[in-house]
């Protein structure tokens, strides 16, 4: 069931009565239990589009709303009771503890004092555990890691107890493993808690596995919505980028660069990892793989160390995949 | 032993040994000044059995307890106004001097001082309505400089140039400064350069009630602001995620800040250096920045601080008494070199 939802959705920036539109026609649902990944190119609109989405912006056309109230009537009050946000602000919270930060994701329920309850202090308890964070609970936000801190942020928008959170590139600026981490507890959180959660990344692959649906900001700025293989399916990452260097491996699942190839070859392996990594170094070196039978030049590979290359000259063993290249290359040369 | 039970237990640590060196520091000041008085005259003024001539007993009364009473509140209110505005503007050396607010309210005193004392001197002949006058002239400086920056701060994001900005507007404000004591009276130069160099002995028995009220309404106000103090240390978004109202917080934050740097101002000079090197003191002191201990540690060094400097001003005992602007910066600039030195090792940067 959609909880947000923007319809006929223009976003972007008004100075004066001129407007920049950055990105037009949107019509996007947001919903609980599913986890979503906004990708696109850097500087295409994602911040924009998440700053509309969460009411830090108005939109310049169409509206926004949550469960059917047009989230510019919702006052900030109970806009902070529905939608939590992370984002990559610089902050000034490295002197407080882990407890202390995430307590703060519960002001909307406190008093004037912002004193905690004995249930406000359960919860808090509870999204440091949900989070993963619970062991750092006592530690400085300066001693944490890139990835911690990131946790640490999941948690205060847990403890915030919102039914939708945005979060604006949570795994940019984190190593790999990290960043899968970070998307493995967002997709728990989706499923697991039925919260509807939304994240731009830059992070193709991980997004394609745990995301259920993309949004894909296109190079002529639309957006491409829904089920994450429907969409990898239609074509739609390919039109991401304006680049005619990379395109989209539909079999990889990620993006490749377009090498040239002067000459073709013949690969015979039955190993498939074997196979893709010889293919790999051929086409760095300019060469295009060949499915002709009529090909003269043909490499057949049995293991990394056995490896034979045969010409219309006769055949040479190589040894390796660097003895392969040069024996290849000095063919290449001689013909 | 966890961070969470240690910061509590330096809390109390903290405010119990603030609290033991601003009785020590207030002692010392009631029994050390320009004119010798025996401790026993002393105890015998306090007890209320007068003393065995009636010039000490005026000194203790009517001067030396309300210097005291004035550096307590007023060390409290400047420190306070250094933390509010490091919270508003992100900024680790933020303060009402550097941003050019004291130098704001400044200007407001002179122009009563110096154009008022010269052109509308009748005007000012009872001392209550030149007070009010002063006061008034400090607020409206103060407040133009803090609406400026906040101006500014909406489209100058870089908090650097936002402080780059605060030292121009000092510039432009000392510059008109200048120009007023140029064309001053002799007198009136005399007594603005006077005032200018801050002590907290200036506030009068008879001003000391208003001061003081003016002062604990200011502080209590900030202590009200706790919470949505606490949020901006997240930065705007987050606090304003989290409900605040970022606009209506920040200009509560810089009227306090306002009222207090016009009061202190006003009465007190421009005291340069405690607002900016206190709060760093009170939280090397926590090891926090959660304003629920930090404001009122913040308040309590800042008092301790103020005391120290009047304690320092009377030390030559028999030549008189040094400004205090003489002494903060001998204080502050250290440790604000050292806070610079050691940055990245102080978490509350990171």
């Amino acid at each position: 069931m959609s909880i947000l939802s923007a319809k006929d959705l223009t976003v972007g920036y008004r100075k004066g009565n001129s407007t920049s539109p950055v990105i037009s026609g949107l019509n996007l649902s947001l919903s609980r239990g599913k986890l979503v990944a906004l990708i696109g190119a850097n500087g295409i609109g994602k911040s924009t589009l998440l700053r509309t989405l969460v009411g830090n912006q108005p939109p310049l056309e169409g509206e926004v709303s949550i469960s059917g109230i047009r989230i510019g009537e919702i006052s900030r009050k109970n806009l902070s009771l529905l939608l939590g946000i992370v984002n990559t602000e610089r902050t000034q919270a490295g002197a407080l503890t882990v407890r202390e930060v995430v307590s703060l994701g519960r002001q909307p329920y406190t008093g004037f004092l912002g004193i905690l309850s004995k249930n406000d202090k359960s919860i808090v308890e509870k999204a440091m555990q949900d989070a993963g964070i619970l062991h750092k609970a006592s530690s400085f936000l300066a001693e944490l890691s890139d990835g911690e801190r990131q946790k640490v942020m999941i948690a205060k928008a847990l403890a915030q107890c919102t039914p939708i959170i945005i979060l604006d590139e949570p795994t940019a600026f984190l190593d790999v493993a990290s960043r899968m981490e970070t998307m493995l507890l967002l997709h728990n959180l989706a499923h697991k808690q039925n919260k509807a959660v939304l994240l731009s990344s830059h992070d193709l692959s991980q997004s394609m596995m745990l995301a259920d649906e993309l949004w894909v900001v296109t190079n002529d700025q639309k957006i491409i919505s829904g089920n994450t293989e429907d969409v990898v399916l239609s074509g739609a990452m390919d039109s991401i980028f304006a680049s005619s260097i990379i395109s989209f491996d539909l079999l990889q699942g990620d993006f490749c660069i377009n090498l040239d190839s002067q000459y073709d070859i013949k690969l015979n392996c039955n190993d498939k990892i074997l196979k893709k990594w010889i293919g790999n170094a051929l086409k760095r070196n300019g060469y295009g793989i060949s499915n002709d039978e009529a090909c003269k030049n043909e490499i057949t590979a049995i293991s990394p160390n056995e490896i034979t290359v045969s010409t219309a000259q006769g055949s040479i063993k190589a040894n390796s995949i660097s003895d392969m290249i040069a024996i290849i290359k000095g063919k290449s040369t001689n013909q | 032993m966890n961070n969470t039970q240690k910061n509590s237990i330096r809390t109390t640590v903290a405010i119990i040994v603030l609290c033991a060196l601003i009785l020590l520091l207030a002692a010392g000041n009631l029994l050390i000044g320009s004119v010798d008085i025996p401790t026993s005259e002393i105890m015998s003024i306090l007890a209320g059995n007068g003393a065995s001539n009636p010039v000490m007993e005026i000194i203790i009364l009517e001067s030396r307890i309300p210097t005291i009473i004035t550096a307590l509140l007023g060390g409290a209110a400047l420190a306070v106004c250094g933390l509010l505005l490091q919270t508003v503007f992100n900024n680790p050396l933020a303060d009402p001097s550097i941003l050019g607010v004291s130098t704001g309210a400044s200007l407001g005193v002179a122009i009563v001082m110096l154009l008022g004392g010269g052109l509308l001197g009748s005007a000012f002949d009872s001392e209550l309505s030149g007070y009010i006058s002063t006061l008034a002239g400090a607020f409206a400086g103060a407040m133009a400089v803090l609406a400026m920056l906040l101006i500014f701060s909406t489209f100058v994001k870089s908090e650097t140039m936002l402080l780059i900005i605060g030292i121009m507007v000092s510039y432009l404000t000392s510059s008109a400064i200048s120009l007023l004591n140029f064309f001053a009276s002799e007198e009136g130069v005399h007594s603005y350069v006077v005032w200018g160099m801050g002590n907290f002995s200036s506030v009068t028995t008879d001003q000391l009630i208003s001061f003081s009220v003016i002062v604990v309404i200011g502080l209590a106000a900030a202590l009200l602001m706790v919470k949505p103090l606490n949020a901006l240390l997240l930065g705007t978004k987050y606090a304003e995620n989290l409900g605040v109202n970022i606009q209506s917080t920040r200009n509560w934050l810089l009227l306090i800040t306002g009222i207090l740097t016009a009061v202190l101002t006003a009465y007190c000079g421009p005291i340069a250096f405690i607002g900016l090197v206190v709060p760093h003191i009170a939280r090397m002191l926590l090891k926090t920045s959660n304003h629920n201990s930090l404001l009122p540690v913040t308040m309590l060094t800042g008092s301790a601080m103020a005391l120290l400097c009047t304690f320092i001003s009377v030390l030559p005992v028999s030549i008189g008494i040094i400004p205090i602007n003489a002494i903060t910066p001998v204080i502050g600039v250290p440790i604000i070199l050292y806070i610079i030195l050691n940055r990245r090792k102080l978490q509350y940067f990171n």
